[in-house]
């Protein structure tokens, strides 16, 4: 049993002990010190996070702080043993993937930091904290993808993300500030407490909208996703899979702590909500459709993979707002868990493309097709998981997708809904069949002359592909977990 | 609780100018600019929702110190950046450094 503090400080002082290392580690000679030991912390964080105390934690000076409170319930425990799972794989991918580069004390301590930022903001139970954790993520992120900075390209992607994402957060901050201005603190549980009675308030109405335009511009929604289409081919592919699977993530975990706990339901908000969703999941996936760049594709699905959360929510949200919270229970149920199954089987997906570009050199569809047929293991693995990301019934990923249409899908008269629903089936018909070319596209063509990726690069592939083919060989298992931390959440 | 005082106005015209720079400029020096303008524009905004009965509120005060360490770590990551993209493109234009799409 311990603290949410204690993995924090794991990981900062790891981070630390990294950045040191690296000098060490070039007087031996031996250049991966710095990965081994970020390797080795964030498993060992991994396994400690099973053991994480539920309950609330403030530091105490004189009297307890309820502004820098940390909460550990069963969906931030939940959000931080996957996002520790996808740095891990990332981190032990990253010691074949980076083997040529020179820095890798930077480049594992700042993995380790965005690691750190992304696990203290979804423990946090405070808006400034959550903001202040989420700049150190961003400031990782923006460094990890500018990291290859002799090429034209990570330069000029990392600048154009530093400057959207940071325009982002800080309009989350001035909204931040409304909500102090309002309540008086930023604490979670107090400012529920205080603007209960502002249901319907033009305040709290420009509130949340500056809270969806700045969490929108971090999680990648449409009229502000530009960024990452860019970010994800001029990063390294295990820091694309850390994008993916966990960096675009947070961001909705803080909206839906809002939107469904704090700020009063709003029947047009969830309709902006689904509007904003669905926007995203058409872009990106018919944006898919036409790219020759790999990585390209899957960021765009991502895109899409968002816009699905991002429905749930609002359906989610429509339905507290009616006042109906047994679909509001099915629908956040089925965002998270489309998010534990996106982020598992998206960083499968950037890790094993990795492979196939680190073996071929290359990140464009016709030089990679027929990957598959070089390398065996790789093309299973990749197969599994975009599988599981098209949903196809006995897989996991059909479970997310299916509770997200059951929360969406009553009081039908209104045709609004229905138009949304038909349009959001047909988004993961789309998007199935891309996927399904995908695979068909691995197995085509010649064979090309490459061997198969070396054991670092496979094995957290295996860890992941396995923990996909658990959820779907049980998926009752993650949907009863989620489903009773949803209705504690919501207080049903 | 008076949301609406000097400062708060202030703060959200100066969040207006911010937005407005970043929408506009094309020199990416300035868009640094309008970064830094909207951060204070955000330090701005937090004073002034502190101030109520005697004096400023200790809490606002700490977050406008931690928010401006954030802010001069990101204008630091930001102008090194732009060090480099000189580098790559021999020009400081938003327009000419768009070989991905902006």
């Amino acid at each position: 049993m311990i603290p949410p503090q204690d993995l924090l400080l794991i990981l900062f002082g790891s981070a630390i002990v990294t950045s040191l290392s690296d000098i060490f580690g070039k007087k031996l000679g031996v250049k991966l010190i710095p990965g081994y030991i970020a390797s080795l912390s964030l498993a060992v964080t991994l396994l400690f996070s099973i053991g994480l105390k539920p309950g609330k934690y403030s530091p105490q000076i004189a009297a307890p702080i309820p502004e820098a409170e940390l909460i550990v319930d069963g969906l931030s425990k939940l959000l931080v043993q996957l996002f520790l799972a996808v740095a891990a794989s990332a981190s032990v991918h990253s010691l074949s993937y980076m083997r040529e580069d020179d820095d890798l004390g930077a480049y594992f301590t700042l993995l380790l930091l965005l690691t750190a930022g992304v696990a203290g903001a979804v423990l946090s139970n405070d808006l400034f904290t959550f903001y202040c954790f989420w700049e150190l993520t961003s400031i990782s992120a923006y460094s990890l993808v500018g990291f290859r900075w002799w090429h034209w390209e990570p330069a000029e992607a990392s600048l154009k993300y530093l400057f959207i994402g940071t325009s982002g957060a800080l309009v989350t901050l001035y909204s931040v500030s409304l909500v102090y201005g309002l309540a008086g603190t930023t604490n979670f549980e107090e400012v529920k407490l205080s603007v209960a009675g502002l249901r319907g308030s033009m305040l709290m109405q420009v509130i949340s909208t500056f809270f969806l335009i700045g969490l929108g511009t971090s999680a990648a929604l449409v009229p502000f996703h530009s960024w990452l289409p860019d970010a994800h081919p001029a990063a390294p592919s295990p820091v694309s899979a850390l994008l993916s699977g966990v960096v675009v993530n947070v961001p909705l975990y803080l909206m839906m702590r809002l939107y469904l706990g704090i700020l009063p339901a709003n029947l047009n908000l969830g309709y902006a909500l689904i509007a904003m969703g669905l926007l995203s999941s058409i872009f990106g996936n018919l944006a898919a459709l036409r790219q020759l760049d790999v990585k390209r594709f899957l960021a765009y699905s991502t895109i899409a993979n968002v816009g699905y959360m991002l429905v749930g929510l609002g359906a989610a949200h429509r339905a507290l707002s009616v006042g109906s919270s047994y679909q509001a229970v099915e629908a956040v149920t089925g965002m998270l868990i489309h998010m534990v199954n996106h982020s598992l089987s998206k960083s499968l997906l950037f890790l094993c493309i990795g492979n196939a570009i680190h073996g071929i050199g290359s990140r464009l569809f016709e030089s990679l097709e027929g990957y598959g047929r070089g390398m065996r293991l790789t093309g299973v693995l990749s197969a599994i998981g975009l599988l599981n990301l098209a949903g196809i019934p006995p897989l996991a990923g059909y479970w997310g997708k299916m509770l997200i249409t059951v929360g969406l899908a009553f009081k039908l008269q209104d045709p609004v809904i229905t138009l949304a629903l038909l349009l959001l089936e047909a988004n993961f018909a789309l998007a199935a069949g891309a996927y399904a070319y995908f695979i068909f596209r691995e197995y085509k063509g010649l064979k090309p002359k490459v061997k198969e990726a070396p054991l670092y690069m496979i094995l957290p592939e295996l860890a992941l592909a396995l923990a996909c083919t658990i959820l779907s060989l049980n998926p009752a298992l993650i949907v009863e977990t989620v489903r009773s931390y949803v209705e504690a959440l919501l207080g049903r | 609780m008076g949301i609406p005082n000097a400062y708060t106005i202030a703060a959200a015209a100066l969040l207006a100018i911010g937005l407005y720079c970043l929408a506009s400029k094309r020199n990416l020096v300035k868009l640094v600019m309008g970064l830094e303008i909207v951060t204070t524009a955000v330090n701005l905004s937090f004073m002034g929702m502190g101030m109520r009965g005697k004096g400023p509120d200790p809490l606002a005060q700490a977050y406008v110190a931690i928010n401006m360490a954030i802010g001069a770590v990101l204008i630091a990551l930001a102008l090194s950046l732009l060090a480099v993209v000189y580098r790559h493109y021999g020009s400081l234009d938003a327009y000419k450094v768009s070989r991905l799409r902006w």
